[in-house]
């Protein structure tokens, strides 16, 4: 079939070079950098910020649920008691507590901040009045868990929306459809001081330097690219390809938990259904194909009798519920699950006891529960407002149908039950980004960071309260320092890389690129890892480096930004390698399974393991988990939040 | 790679693409004002991989390029403005066309099935677009 050629409609000019002058740079406009960027304004400095799609849809459009937000006024445990409560166990030793403490300490005044700016957040006009979920005085509606309320479910929808115009509002200066490629850094050299970035128009194929006092980090993680992509369709979202990181690896940053990852696909949003009963659809019943109820168990595998006690900790004798039981049957579960997401369901299937495929049976929901779930939440979830409206215009109605769960009993997206297709999928990188302190800056001088570009930052409300903390640091720092001093000869020698691709006539395109890691990665560094393997994956990804990526072929600017991204998925995939080698251990947490090194996690690797660019090698080194109660900071949160806080009072 | 560039040099003006003939977004031509009143058509703003162009001609729907990169988010539906009277739809991928089955009767649908049943008008809580009010 002969295909109908069109010009490309936006004015090319690969020759071009734009300098634009600032005091904050903020990179990657989403959740995180949107913030930052309101934030750095407010302090006085100028501010811009440079989004690879376009402001009006960075980051995910919307969020249905905000997790942690222990300073709103019904919340009933202090951040103190939830950390005390939680206690040490394996999935909170990684996660990023700075972020999460001032989520504890921040988040309902984050959410406040964005009501003034014209974002919903409660249930203004009654539609919930006399919910149990639902606190008729302050109209804020939770989730989960309804003794402590420590969890809102929101009209995400409008916040992005409501940032955007704040942005405008505040004369942040944008640049949209610009891909940033690299650092600038004092002299060139690696390690030494931000100085701002090099970026490409997507479009117009224009260069830019940014020159910035300060830089912030807000790019995402990525990482769905390296062990999924087959040269299909989708998973091809800016966020996707781990620049940012690639970026900050490149300019001598170190990084930690870059072994970590996830089981589960590729695929973005929206994927099969709408949710499952872990999150959106919590505590949606499930019913089997006969109708049979899949009930839910408490963290000690007991079956819950009554539909209060998936919502009420108190009923079974807890204090609260944990936002979320990390994978149930590796870990201690804290909060009731299905039936459907533990290993026992493979094996009630296999006896019979249940008859595949499972339902969400939102019919059998009371009322408001059902309008909650469907109605508020998935319509306003990170980008399913489309699934809404596909759904209802298909004729499926939510007090009359069952929707098919695709995940739990019958995927693999979750460890532990794989009944249908049980093969993983894949793995996507997800816990891996900059190490940093406090005051959100990193490892390198002049370069903060916030959201998923740290390590172990996933979710919307810890992306925004980091943005905003980092934000005003950065300015502060701006208004303290130095003019940067660009090293011309790093600019030409990026201008040179970025655009090789457009002077070849024959090579291969960036699928081909991309999806040649993504088998290398399968290959080599699949379910169960070996060091052998590990360094064969190295030798296949410099190969690929050194000869595919040489050959990669563009002919519009935005053919250019993709092959930037395939050979930044590359560099992930190195980075990931070399940090799984370095880790002598297996981890479940990290989703690490060493053939060599079977035991999960052992005492002398309960650590962080950071990585980063040395002359010709890769630095390795660690850092207790914890850190950031430890010398030389001071020994407790409440502490350590006190002495560091941007703001007065809050 | 898709584009075709006369001589492919840097600094080349004039590039040329190819216009995807099948797509998961269409446009209806009667609904679709191609946005002619704005800088740019929303949909074309909103889309997160760039895959829409504005149509040379001024009033008239843009065209898709690079289909097959459609991360089906739908933000391109999301921010027309005439989105509810149809202007541009996303036809759900097949590969995710997720299935239910009615209750009480037991029959099975699902997302682009022939002969669907009638749809749900029921909007979401608050509407499609909840007002953005600034305090
Ligand atoms: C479908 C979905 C549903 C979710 N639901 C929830 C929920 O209900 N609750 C919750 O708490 N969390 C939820 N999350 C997670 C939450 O949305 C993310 O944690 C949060 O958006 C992270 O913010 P961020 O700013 O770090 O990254 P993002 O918001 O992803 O922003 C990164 C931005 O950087 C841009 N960028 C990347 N690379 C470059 C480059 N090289 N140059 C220029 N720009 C670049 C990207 O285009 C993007 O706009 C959901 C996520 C998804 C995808
Ligand atoms: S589909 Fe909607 S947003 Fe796109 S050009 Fe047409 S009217 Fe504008
Ligand atoms: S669904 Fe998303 S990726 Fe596809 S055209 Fe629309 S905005 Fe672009």
């Amino acid at each position: 079939m002969g295909k109908e050629l069109i010009e490309w409609p936006y004015p090319i000019d690969y020759n071009k070079v734009n300098i634009v002058d600032t005091d904050v740079l903020v990179l990657g406009g989403g959740i995180a950098g949107s913030w930052a960027a309101l934030a750095a304004i407010k302090r006085g400095v100028k501010v811009t910020i440079v989004e690879e799609m376009d402001i009006f849809s960075a980051g995910p459009a919307g969020v249905d649920h905000i997790v942690y937000a222990l300073d709103n006024p019904c919340c009933t445990i202090s951040p103190e008691e939830f950390i005390e409560g939680v206690g040490p166990w394996q999935y909170w030793d990684y996660i990023n507590g700075i972020s999460h403490y001032i989520m504890y300490r921040e988040g309902y005044d984050m959410l406040c901040e964005l009501e003034k700016m014209g974002a919903k957040i409660r249930d203004t006009e009654d539609e919930f009045k006399g919910a149990e979920f639902r606190d008729d005085e302050t109209k804020l509606m939770f989730a989960y868990d309804y003794d402590t309320k420590h969890t809102l479910r929101v009209w995400g929808a409008t916040f992005r929306p409501a940032l955007t115009a704040e942005l405008k509002r505040q004369r942040v200066s944008i640049h949209n459809r610009v891909k940033v490629t690299s650092f600038l850094t004092e002299g060139g050299e690696e390690g030494s001081r931000i100085l701002g970035a090099t970026g490409i128009n997507v479009r117009t194929g224009e260069f830019y330097v940014f020159k910035a006092k300060a830089t912030v980090l807000t790019t995402g993680r990525g990482g769905n690219r390296v062990w999924d992509y087959r040269g299909g369709s989708v998973a091809t979202l800016p966020r996707s390809s781990g620049g940012g990181l690639v970026m900050a690896w490149n300019a001598g940053a170190e990084l930690a938990n870059m072994e970590g990852r996830a089981a589960g696909g590729g695929d973005p949003y929206p994927r099969y259904g709408t949710g499952n009963p872990l999150n959106t659809w919590y505590p949606c019943t499930m019913i089997d194909a006969k109708g049979k109820e899949i009930p839910y168990v408490d963290g000690k595998g007991n079956i819950l009798t009554s539909f209060e006690q998936r919502v009420h900790p108190s009923l079974l004798g807890q204090r609260f519920f944990l936002e979320r039981s990390y994978r149930n049957g590796n870990s201690p579960v804290k909060r009731p699950v299905s039936l459907c997401h533990t290993p026992k369901f493979a094996e009630a299937v296999r006896k019979g006891e249940y008859t595949l495929p499972i339902y969400a049976d939102l019919p059998g929901m009371p009322e408001d529960e059902r309008r909650a779930i469907f109605g508020l939440m998935i319509a306003n979830e990170g980008m399913t407002w489309i699934l809404y409206k596909n759904y209802a215009e298909a004729g499926f109605d939510p007090d009359k149908d069952l929707l098919q769960a695709y995940s739990g009993g019958t995927s693999s997206r979750y460890d532990g039950s794989p009944l249908v297709g049980t093969k993983k999928s894949g793995y996507r990188s997800y816990l891996g980004g900059l190490v940093h302190d406090w005051d959100f800056k990193t490892s390198l001088e002049g370069l903060y960071a916030a959201g998923e570009s740290l390590f172990s930052v996933h979710y919307h409300g810890l992306a925004a309260i980091s943005g905003r903390w980092a934000g005003a640091k950065a300015a502060d720092y701006a208004k303290d320092t130095t003019e940067p001093e660009i090293f011309d000869e790093q600019v030409e020698k990026e201008r040179e890389r970025v655009y090789a691709p457009l002077n070849r006539t024959e090579g291969i395109d960036w699928k081909e690129l991309n999806a040649g890691v993504s088998g290398a990665m399968r290959t080599y560094g699949g379910d169960t890892l070996t060091d052998e393997m590990l360094n064969l994956a190295l030798v296949w990804l410099k190969e690929l480096e050194e000869k595919e990526a040489q050959e990669l072929i563009a002919g519009s600017p935005r053919e250019l930004a993709r092959c930037l991204q395939s050979m930044e998925v590359l560099k992930l995939a190195e980075m990931w390698t070399h940090a799984a080698l370095t880790r002598k251990a297996s981890c479940r947490f990290l989703t690490i399974s060493k053939l060599e090194y079977p035991d999960n996690d052992p005492p002398e690797w309960h650590k962080f393991i950071t990585i980063k660019k040395g002359q010709d090698t890769v630095e390795v080194g660690d850092r207790p988990l914890y850190y950031w109660n430890k010398q030389p900071y001071a020994l407790t949160y409440k502490e350590n939040y006190e002495r560091h806080k941007p703001w007065g009072k809050k | 790679m898709n584009a075709k560039s006369k001589a492919g040099s840097r600094g080349e003006k004039k590039v040329y693409i190819a216009k995807s003939n099948q797509s998961i977004i269409k446009f209806d031509h009667k609904s679709c004002t191609g946005c002619a009143n704005l800088k740019e058509p929303m949909c074309v703003k909103a889309c997160r991989t760039d895959m829409l162009l504005p149509n040379p001609v001024k009033g008239k729907p843009p065209t898709v390029v690079y289909a097959d990169e459609c991360c089906a988010c739908g933000c391109c539906v999301h921010a027309c403005p005439r989105a509810l009277k149809g202007a541009i739809t996303m036809n759900w991928p097949l590969a995710m066309s997720v299935r239910w089955k009615r209750k009480d009767t037991g029959e099975h649908y699902r997302i682009r099935m022939p002969n669907p049943p009638p749809p749900n008008t029921k909007p979401p809580v608050s509407g499609y677009y909840p007002k953005i009010k600034r305090g």
